[in-house]
C-alpha cells in the first residue's frame, strides 16, 4: 500500500467515520425523537379535547341542575298538564344543539315530560347519561329525576380529523363507535373520560403517512449523509494530495537526479512546515552533494592532469637526463635553469681553455682489440669527465682520445680562480693516471699511456653555434687554437701553460718555462710552462672557493702580520658563523 | 237549636258570601275552615303554617280573570301595590307563590300535594280536593 494511499485512507478515516456515526446516531435519534414527538403531540391533542369534551359535559350537568332547580320542576305534581316543563326542555335542547333529549321522571320513575314530543312510554329504554334530582322547592324532597339520554355522537363535533388522522370512541373497551377509517398500521393514543370511565376517547394517526414522512425524511437524511461524505472524501483527498505533493516530488526528484545524475536538480518548496523544512533540507544536502561531486570532479581532473604531467616530467627528466650526458653539466643546469636559451647567440668572454689527449693513442690502438679500446676509452675519457666536473669545468667535447673544455662560462668564479682551478684539476688528472695505470695493468694493459696537457686563457667567443636545427654550445677563437697548439707541443704526462695563464697562477703553482713555441698562424713567440705537482712552498695553503680566494704563503709573513691575520681570520670565523 | 243556629249562618254565608269561586286544599289537609285574613297571610306569603300544617300556596297565571278576581277580593290589593310588594319581598328572599298556568292543573296539583292550597272555580270542585272557602 503507498503512503499516499494510507495517508488518504488516514484523512478519510479520520474524518468520514465519526460524520458517519455522528449523522447515523442524529438520523435514528431523530427518527425515534420524531416517533415520540408525534405521540406526544397525538396525546397533547387528545388531551385537549378530552378536556373540552369533560368541560362541556360539566356545562352539560351545570345546566340540568340549574334546571332541576327550577319553579316550574314543581309542575311534576301536576303531570305538566300546562307542557310548561316540557316546554322548558324542548327549549333547552335547541339551545344546546343536542343529539339527545331531556326526560323528566317522577318518583315512581314514570315520565312526566320530555323534550321529545313522541314520549317514549318505557322508561327502561332510555339511556340515563346525565341524571340530575329534582327537589322540590317547598318542602326539600325528591319529587323526580331529570335525564338526559344522550348520544356520544354529540362528542364528534370536538373531534377534527384528517386524511390520516381521526379520533373515535371506545365503549366498554368493546364497542367502537365513530370509527371513519381503519388504518392497518396505525400510531394510537388514547384517554378515559374522567366521569365515565368507561368511555375512552381515541386517536389514531395512520402510520403508512407517518411512515411516507419518515421516508421522505430518510430520503433527505441519505442524501444529506452522501452529500456530506463525498464532500468530506474530496475535501480529505484534496488535503491528503497536498500532504503527500511535496513527498512525491521529493521521491520525484530523487528518481530523476539518481536516473539523470542531474545535481542540479531542486525541489520547489512551497510551505514552511516539516515536510517543507524536508524538502529544503533535501534541496540544501543535493546543492552540496553537487558541490562534492565538482570539487572531486575538479580534484580528480586536476591529479590526472598532474600524473599526466608528470609522466611527462618523469619522460622529460628521463629524457633530460640522457640528454645530460651528451651535455656537460654546467651547460645542462643553465639551459635548464633557463639561464641559457637555446638560441643561436653568442657573446666574448675570458676563459681558461684545456687540451688533453694520449700521446700516440693511435699507434697503441692499432695493437688493441676494438673492444678492449673502447673500454680502456671510455674508462680513461669516464674518469677524467669526473675530475673535471669535480673542479667545475665545462667538457667542452671530446675529439677521439682528447678531450676540449674550459672554465668560466656558463659558471665562473673569476678569471684568476678559474685558471687556478683548471690548473689543479689538471694536476689532479694526471695524478689520477697513476690510478688508472694500476687498474689497467691489473686488467692486462702493460703498456701504460701517457697524457700530455695544454691551458690557456684568453677571450673566447662562447655560444651556440651550428643550424637553427642543430646547435651546438662551444667556444670558438684563437684561445682555442692555441690551446690545442699548447697541448700538442706538450711533453707527455706533462702540463703546459701558456703565459697568459702562469700569469694568474703563478702565485699558488711552481711553473716552470720549457719552451717557446712559433704556431701555425701566431706572429708571435708563445712561451710555454710546465705546472708542477708540487706547491712552491710545503707551507702554503691555497683555498679557491666561490667567494672566497685565499692564498697563504708563511715565508712572506712575520711575526706581527701573523698577529694580524690571526686576529682578521678570527673575526672572520665570527662573521661565518653568523 | 245549635244546628239550626249553624244551618242558619251557614244558609247566611251562602246567602251573603256564596260566589263562584273556592279555595281548596289536599284532602289530607285538617284544616275545614280559613279566614280570609289567614288566605292574605298566605298567599302574601306572610304565613306559612296553619295548625302544623306547611301550607304552599298555588297561583293561576297573572292573566287570568279568575286572578283578579282573587287579588281583587281575598288580597284587595291592586296589581301595583302587589308587584311593588313582590319586588321589596325579593330582597328578603321571598318569593311570590308558585303559579300553575291552569284550573286544571292547580286542581292537580292541590290533589297531589299535601300543603297545597289553591283556588278553582266552583265548577271544578270534586271529591278529590276540599273546599275551605269561598268567594
Amino acid at each position: 500500500m503507498s503512503f499516499k494511499l494510507k495517508t488518504i485512507l488516514l484523512v478519510l478515516s479520520v474524518s468520514l467515520i465519526p460524520y458517519a456515526v455522528i449523522m447515523i446516531l442524529m438520523g435514528s435519534t431523530l427518527k425515534k425523537e420524531y416517533t415520540e414527538n408525534t405521540l406526544q403531540e397525538m396525546q397533547t391533542q387528545l388531551q385537549l379535547n378530552v378536556d373540552r369534551i369533560e368541560q362541556y359535559l360539566k356545562t352539560l350537568n351545570r345546566d340540568m341542575h340549574f334546571m332541576s332547580r327550577m319553579d316550574v320542576m314543581n309542575d311534576i305534581y301536576s303531570k305538566d298538564l300546562d307542557k310548561r316543563i316540557s316546554y322548558l326542555l324542548m327549549e333547552k335542547k335547541k339551545d344546546l344543539e343536542i343529539e339527545g333529549d331531556f326526560y323528566l321522571f317522577d318518583k315512581n320513575y314514570k315520565i312526566i315530560a320530555s323534550s321529545n314530543k313522541n314520549i317514549l312510554s318505557d322508561s327502561k329504554k332510555i339511556n340515563k347519561f346525565i341524571d340530575v334530582e329534582i327537589i322540590s322547592g317547598f318542602d326539600n324532597t325528591k319529587i323526580g329525576n331529570l335525564i338526559l339520554d344522550f348520544s356520544l355522537k354529540n362528542f364528534t363535533k370536538f373531534f377534527s380529523n384528517t386524511k390520516s388522522r381521526n379520533y373515535y370512541i371506545i365503549v366498554d373497551k368493546q364497542k367502537t363507535l365513530f370509527l371513519e377509517k381503519k388504518f392497518s398500521n396505525a400510531l394510537k393514543v388514547q384517554m378515559p373520560l374522567k366521569n365515565k370511565t368507561n368511555i375512552e376517547i381515541v386517536l389514531q394517526e395512520d402510520k403508512e403517512v407517518f411512515q411516507n414522512i419518515l421516508k421522505e425524511y430518510e430520503a433527505w437524511f441519505y442524501t444529506t449523509l452522501f452529500v456530506g461524505a463525498l464532500l468530506i472524501s474530496l475535501i480529505a483527498l484534496y488535503f491528503s494530495n497536498r500532504l503527500i505533493k511535496p513527498i512525491i516530488s521529493l521521491s520525484k526528484a530523487a528518481n530523476i537526479i539518481t536516473n539523470k545524475k542531474d545535481y542540479s536538480y531542486q525541489v520547489d518548496v512551497n510551505s514552511n512546515d516539516e515536510i517543507g523544512k524536508l524538502s529544503h533540507s533535501f534541496n540544501t544536502m543535493i546543492t552540496s552533494m553537487s558541490n562534492v561531486l565538482d570539487e572531486l570532479k575538479a580534484e580528480s581532473e586536476n591529479k590526472i592532469k598532474l600524473l599526466q604531467e608528470q609522466s611527462k616530467n618523469e619522460m622529460l627528466e628521463e629524457l633530460s637526463s640522457n640528454l645530460s650526458k651528451y651535455l656537460s653539466p654546467q651547460l645542462y643546469a643553465s639551459i635548464f635553469s633557463g639561464e641559457q636559451s637555446a638560441t643561436l647567440s653568442s657573446k666574448r668572454k675570458k676563459l681558461t681553455v684545456f687540451f688533453s689527449d694520449i700521446v700516440d693513442f693511435t699507434d697503441t690502438t692499432d695493437t688493441m682489440e676494438s673492444e678492449d679500446l673502447s673500454e680502456l676509452l671510455n674508462d680513461y675519457l669516464n674518469d677524467m669527465t669526473q675530475v673535471a666536473l669535480k673542479h667545475g669545468a665545462t667538457v667542452d667535447k671530446y675529439i677521439g682520445d682528447s678531450i676540449m673544455l674550459f672554465f668560466g662560462d656558463p659558471e665562473s668564479k673569476g678569471v684568476k680562480e678559474d685558471a687556478i682551478s683548471c690548473v689543479i684539476m689538471a694536476l689532479e688528472m694526471q695524478e689520477h693516471m697513476n690510478i688508472l695505470h694500476k687498474r689497467w695493468i691489473n686488467k692486462g694493459f702493460t703498456k701504460p699511456f701517457k697524457v700530455r696537457m695544454g691551458i690557456h686563457t684568453g677571450y673566447c667567443t662562447v655560444g651556440n653555434f651550428g643550424s637553427e636545427n642543430r646547435m651546438e654550445y662551444t667556444i670558438i677563437g684563437s684561445t682555442v687554437n692555441l690551446a690545442s697548439r699548447i697541448e700538442s707541443s706538450a711533453i707527455p704526462g706533462e702540463i703546459f701553460i701558456s703565459e697568459e695563464t702562469q700569469i694568474l697562477i703563478r702565485d699558488s703553482f711552481e711553473t716552470k718555462e720549457e719552451l717557446k713555441i712559433t704556431p701555425k698562424g701566431f706572429k708571435r713567440d708563445i712561451s710555454l710552462f710546465s705546472v708542477k705537482n708540487e706547491n712552491k712552498k710545503t707551507n702554503k695553503i691555497i683555498l679557491n672557493e666561490k667567494g672566497l680566494s685565499i692564498v697563504y704563503e708563511p715565508d712572506l709573513q712575520d711575526a706581527t702580520t701573523k698577529k694580524d691575520l690571526k686576529k682578521t681570520l678570527e673575526e672572520f670565523i665570527t662573521k661565518l658563523s653568523v | 237549636m245549635k244546628f239550626l243556629k249553624i244551618i242558619f249562618l251557614i244558609s247566611i254565608t251562602f246567602s251573603l258570601y256564596a260566589g263562584e269561586y273556592a279555595v281548596v286544599v289536599n284532602k289530607k289537609n285538617k284544616i275545614d275552615k280559613i279566614s280570609k285574613k289567614q288566605l292574605k297571610n298566605i298567599f302574601l306569603k306572610k304565613r306559612h303554617f296553619i295548625d302544623n300544617q306547611k301550607i304552599v300556596a298555588i297561583n293561576v297565571s297573572a292573566n287570568m280573570p279568575l286572578r283578579m278576581k282573587f287579588e281583587k277580593s281575598i288580597l284587595q290589593m291592586s296589581r301595583e301595590k302587589l308587584n311593588s310588594f313582590w319586588t321589596k319581598q325579593h330582597f328578603h328572599g321571598i318569593s311570590p307563590p308558585l303559579t300553575q298556568s291552569s284550573t286544571n292543573s292547580v286542581k292537580l296539583f292541590v290533589k297531589n300535594v299535601d300543603g297545597a292550597m289553591g283556588y278553582l272555580p266552583k265548577n271544578l270542585i270534586d271529591d278529590s280536593i276540599k273546599v275551605i272557602y269561598e268567594f
